[in-house]
């Protein structure tokens, strides 16, 4: 792997896992909040917040290596950026099949379990 | 080194890499998932759990290297070997299909989870009837 192609795979991932932490910054404190509410369970919190925060790594790492870059060294500077451009795309798409799930699920855990503990 | 042997090393590198990084995860929700399983009144479903949790980590992890195939658009070996662009590619979809399963596997882990939450009876309280009847 050339240089060039090393660092427009560099930028991908950290581009990548700049809007991982970017969304793990925004929802971590409210999720967690809610997952004590619904699960009252310490270990269960943290059961899910680790699965959301490993779901969100395997989105990046799947997308960032699912993009190849293989150009020569004098392909014009436009071809990385673009290829960079569709990386992060493929880590989005990716992202959002993780976070709808992840959502649905957590949807059926606090409405299951609210039922539940008001019964 | 030579094409054919960065493909046999390169093969095995990253099969060992996908169980790596399936018990990576299983590292990290292990005691979790434990003192969850720890509190339902059934002993049984959380030993089962427990003891499937790995196996239900590294084989996705596994399956998804396995899943890539190297003849999809090459006929034979020798126009597999002939091309070190196609093999580190090869190499790449690999790792992206490991981590697409160990994805799919910690949200299947969530269901299941909460599945087992939902089903699980209620703990008699103080003044209860005390332990289950177990026949």
């Amino acid at each position: 792997m050339s240089p060039q192609n090393l660092a427009g795979f560099v930028i991908l991932l950290a581009l990548s896992l700049a809007l991982t932490f970017a969304i793990w910054a925004l929802v971590s404190k409210s999720l967690e909040s809610l997952l004590n509410q619904a699960l009252k369970s310490p270990d269960g919190t943290t059961f899910y917040l680790r699965s959301f925060l490993i779901g969100l790594l395997l989105a990046v790492f799947a997308g960032g290596f699912g993009t190849a870059f293989n150009f020569k060294p004098s392909d014009p500077f436009m071809e990385y950026v673009w290829r960079v451009a569709a990386g992060v795309q493929g880590v989005c798409q990716y992202f959002f099949g993780f976070l709808l799930g992840y959502l649905i699920l957590i949807t059926v855990l606090v409405a299951v379990l609210r039922a539940k503990h008001e019964q | 080194m030579s094409n054919e042997q960065y493909l046999i090393a390169s093969y095995f590198f990253v099969g060992v890499l996908s169980i790596v990084i399936g018990m990576a995860a299983y590292a990290f929700l292990r005691r979790p998932l434990a003192g969850l399983a720890g509190a339902f009144p059934n002993r049984n479903l959380a030993s089962v759990l427990k003891k499937l949790f790995p196996a239900g980590l590294v084989l996705p992890a596994l399956a998804g290297f396995l899943s890539v195939s190297y003849h999809s658009c090459h006929e034979s070996y020798q126009s597999i070997i002939a091309d070190r662009s196609y093999l580190i590619g090869k190499n790449q979809q690999q790792i992206s299909a490991i981590c697409f399963f160990l994805m799919l596997a910690v949200l299947g882990w969530g269901v299941v989870v909460v599945l087992s939450l939902v089903t699980q009876p209620k703990e008699p309280g103080p003044g209860g009837d005390g332990e289950p009847n177990r026949r």
